[in-house]
């Protein structure tokens, strides 16, 4: 079920209402109506996959509950070993097996030597990247002592399917998110205006900016070899800001969408494009699976300590894993390796750590040098994303190389009024965004009661730009992860 | 509990809804009482062949309302619009073999079209001839239908107005013209039910209203000309048999010998050819 759909619009209220009208009285029945509500929010796109849910839920609450039980510090591994290995070998099985066996019948044929491969027609599983490393992050938190596992069978598995970030993140940490389905929720007014404010915004993000920017995007990047540079830099920051769009304006509408039934999902994005260095921007952009790597891959790497080497080698293989979990093709390998390259000059020159606070508190307007960083941060990713679009790296390579020539100060092949007011648009969401830089969201408003028709009438032109402008069903991108 | 959100929740969205209606029922009145066009005694009508090839200055008190990619049920809705404000004594419709290839069928669904066609035919567009016949992409039809008709009001709702366009260029390197036409997805298109049945539809309206039924076949170049398909070939010349025994005037120019630089592309002709057309055109019809 997509959030932007007429169906979820059906099954949102009629859950809101069971929610609180129907099941408030007790918790361990209003979970469980999360439960079934969750499983039929996923089972919508093709109830075969809920058997995985189940599994990989089943799986980690049984070895949390092996995990504290253990007598021993080697079985208390054995069980985490068996958490990861099923876990990380669910992914590896339906997200990487045809990419694996690919890549090695290519490097026989390097070698001069070909071996017939078959590969498998294998459906990947939606969100299986998400809720995968979601019940991960409870095997390990629970072997760590962080958390104590849990017996409430129906918590934990509403914990693993939540719907709101079942299926596209936000990845949940256990420490955060179990432990509000062991409290009663009530009803906040509050809470639930902003979240509702912060679904608009989502929806706007994803179905106003990312599915127009998509129209172009797919096919600039299907004709490069027929467009001008000056068109192909254009194809490659309308992708950017599809994918920001998309992304952020899903991870907007799920945590809006679970603020309404009383629960808070970490922020996921904040507002990455005004980050003045690549190491802010990946302190601001999917934050929660930036923080995830953190955690459970570089620092049990050694992280931060240890000479340069150790320092330098870590990154690479977080950012390389990053860009692997987004996808089994080698474009996304090069997507992290270059992200990597330039972290590099910030870490060695210890300077990834600078940009701490959000820009430019003080004043409305940036000065010019951080206009220009932040310019600089933008162009560098943009490139990047180049890789992470693109079905190949030597296409990806040829696109870059296509979007250096002489024709990048022409006029771009493509000016259509349709994507004037794209653009208009974008333009709408880079001021709004910048207003509310040091918000959660684009739309988090005090409740300022003088404002109140200037903010309502704010959102029915929301609404209407939605309704008007919104640019056909696209899918969500991090869908395909 | 929230009682309090929801009813603020309710209010918004019903004064939203009630905005809207507003808007929607003041714009509805506006189209049923503006009219879209001055009366004139000749009428043409069409898609991109009759837009470019027909300029309605070449003959007396003749309007072209044509426009590029509109399928016949589109041409009727625009005339029978039309004949609610006034009754012209002339109606020139084109009458090519694409126009009667089942691809038009798409042009409510499709991606290519559905937007366009949903834009323009908002303010004329009757489900009851369509629904059952063809896929429709209902939500672009509201998403159009929305932006006209329920965010502010205004007088003039012409989306579905079309006229003559200059064209001097000429290219004859669209050679897909065919495949666009009666191919789709690889496969060849079938005969349109839907455009056949509209174009009939437009005879017996015409005759009902006394008005002068004229058909025109537009030049095509012969490149195009060898590649349609003899099924859409064989149709034309079966209802031109059967119009021509009806009192309709059937014009066919397709074979007119014009040179190449006559030719917006293989299936259009420009400027040039227009002029050479309408020479034609004024020459069978006052002498």
């Amino acid at each position: 079920m997509l959030f932007n759909s007429i169906e979820f619009a059906i099954f949102l209220p009629i859950l809101f209402m069971l929610y609180w009208y129907g099941f408030n009285k007790q918790l361990k029945t209003q979970n469980a109506l999360l439960l079934v509500a969750s499983y039929i929010f996923y089972g919508w796109w093709d109830w075969r996959f809920l058997t995985l849910v189940v599994f990989s839920s089943s799986l980690d609450y049984f070895i949390g509950i092996a995990m504290a039980t253990s007598k021993t510090a080697i079985a208390k591994k054995l069980f985490l070993g068996l958490s990861i290995g099923a876990n990380l070998g669910l992914l590896a099985f339906f997200k990487y097996f045809n990419f694996f066996i690919q890549s090695f019948s290519d490097a026989f044929l390097f070698f001069g030597q070909s071996i017939d491969v078959r590969p498998l027609n294998i459906i990947l599983p939606v969100g299986i990247s998400f809720y995968t490393f979601q019940t991960l992050s409870y095997s390990i938190d629970v072997y760590r002592n962080k958390l104590q596992p849990t017996r409430d069978i129906i918590s934990f598995f509403t914990f693993v399917s939540f719907f709101p970030q079942l299926v596209a993140g936000p990845i949940e940490r256990a420490t955060n998110l179990l432990p509000q389905f062991y409290t009663n929720r009530s009803f906040d007014y509050n809470k639930a205006v902003d979240g509702l404010r912060q679904i608009l915004w989502g929806l706007f993000k994803k179905v106003v900016i990312a599915d127009n920017c998509a129209y172009y995007v797919n096919d600039i990047f299907s004709n490069y070899s027929t467009y001008n540079a000056s068109t192909l830099a254009l194809g490659a920051v309308l992708f950017a800001f599809q994918i920001y769009g998309d992304f952020s304006g899903y991870s907007d509408i799920a945590i809006g969408t679970a603020r309404l039934f009383g629960f808070n999902l970490m922020q996921n994005f904040a507002f990455p494009y005004f980050s003045r260095d690549i190491a802010e921007f990946w302190r601001r952009w999917h934050i929660s699976l930036s923080t995830w790597f953190r955690d459970y891959v570089y620092i049990p790497l050694g992280g931060s300590r240890g000479n340069m080497w150790t320092k330098i080698r870590n990154t690479f293989i977080i950012f390389i894993v990053s860009g692997l979990w987004h996808g089994a093709n080698w474009t996304f390998v090069v997507w992290g390796g270059l992200n990597a390259l330039y972290f590099l000059p910030l870490l060695i020159r210890a300077k990834n750590r600078l940009n701490l606070n959000p820009i430019e508190t003080t004043r409305f307007l940036p000065a010019i040098k951080e206009v220009f960083f932040i310019v600089l941060t933008f162009c560098l990713t943009t490139i990047a994303w180049v890789f992470f679009r693109d079905k190949s790296v030597s296409v990806a390579i040829e696109y870059i190389k296509r979007m250096f020539s002489t024709s990048l100060l022409r006029v771009p092949d493509i000016m259509q009024s349709q994507l004037i007011f794209t653009m208009i648009f974008i333009l709408l969401l880079v001021v709004v965004e910048w207003i509310q830089r040091r918000k959660e969201h684009g739309m988090q408003f005090n409740n300022k009661s003088n404002l109140r028709i200037l903010r309502r009438t704010s959102y029915a032109a929301i609404i209407m730009l939605i309704i008007v402008y919104g640019g056909g069903q696209q899918d969500f991108i991090y869908f395909q992860f | 509990m929230p009682n309090k959100f929801i009813k603020h929740s309710a209010i918004f969205c019903l004064c939203f809804v009630m905005y809207s209606a507003i808007n929607l029922m003041i714009n509805k009145v506006f189209i049923k009482s503006v009219s879209p066009i001055n009366e004139t005694n000749i009428l043409i009508l069409g898609d991109s062949h009759i837009e470019t090839a027909l300029n309605p200055n070449g003959l007396p008190n003749a309007t072209n309302i044509a426009q590029s990619a509109e399928p016949y049920v589109v041409s009727l809705w625009k005339l029978e619009k039309i004949l609610s404000y006034y009754t012209p004594d002339t109606v020139i419709l084109g009458f090519s073999a694409h126009n009667l290839s089942d691809f038009n069928d798409l042009k409510f669904s499709h991606s290519i079209w559905s937007k366009e066609i949903a834009e323009r035919t908002y303010g004329i567009f009757d489900l009851t001839d369509v629904s059952d016949k063809i896929e429709i992409d209902y939500q672009m039809l509201f998403r159009m239908s929305f932006k006209h008709l329920c965010i502010f009001p205004k007088k003039k709702h012409l989306t579905y107005i079309g006229n003559f366009t200059r064209h001097t260029e000429h290219n004859l390197s669209n050679a897909n013209a065919i495949e666009r036409h009666f191919f789709f997805e690889g496969k060849p298109c079938n005969l349109s039910v839907l455009s056949i049945n509209s174009l009939n539809s437009i005879k017996e309206l015409c005759r009902k209203k006394g008005i002068q039924l004229i058909l025109i076949s537009t030049p095509v170049h012969e490149s195009y000309r060898k590649g349609i398909p003899e099924k859409f070939k064989d149709e034309l010349h079966k209802i031109s048999t059967r119009y021509s025994s009806e009192g309709v005037y059937i014009l066919d120019y397709s074979t007119l010998e014009l040179h190449d630089s006559c030719y917006l592309n293989i299936n259009h002709i420009n400027t040039f050819g227009s002029d050479i057309l309408m020479e034609n055109l004024r020459s069978n019809l006052y002498h």
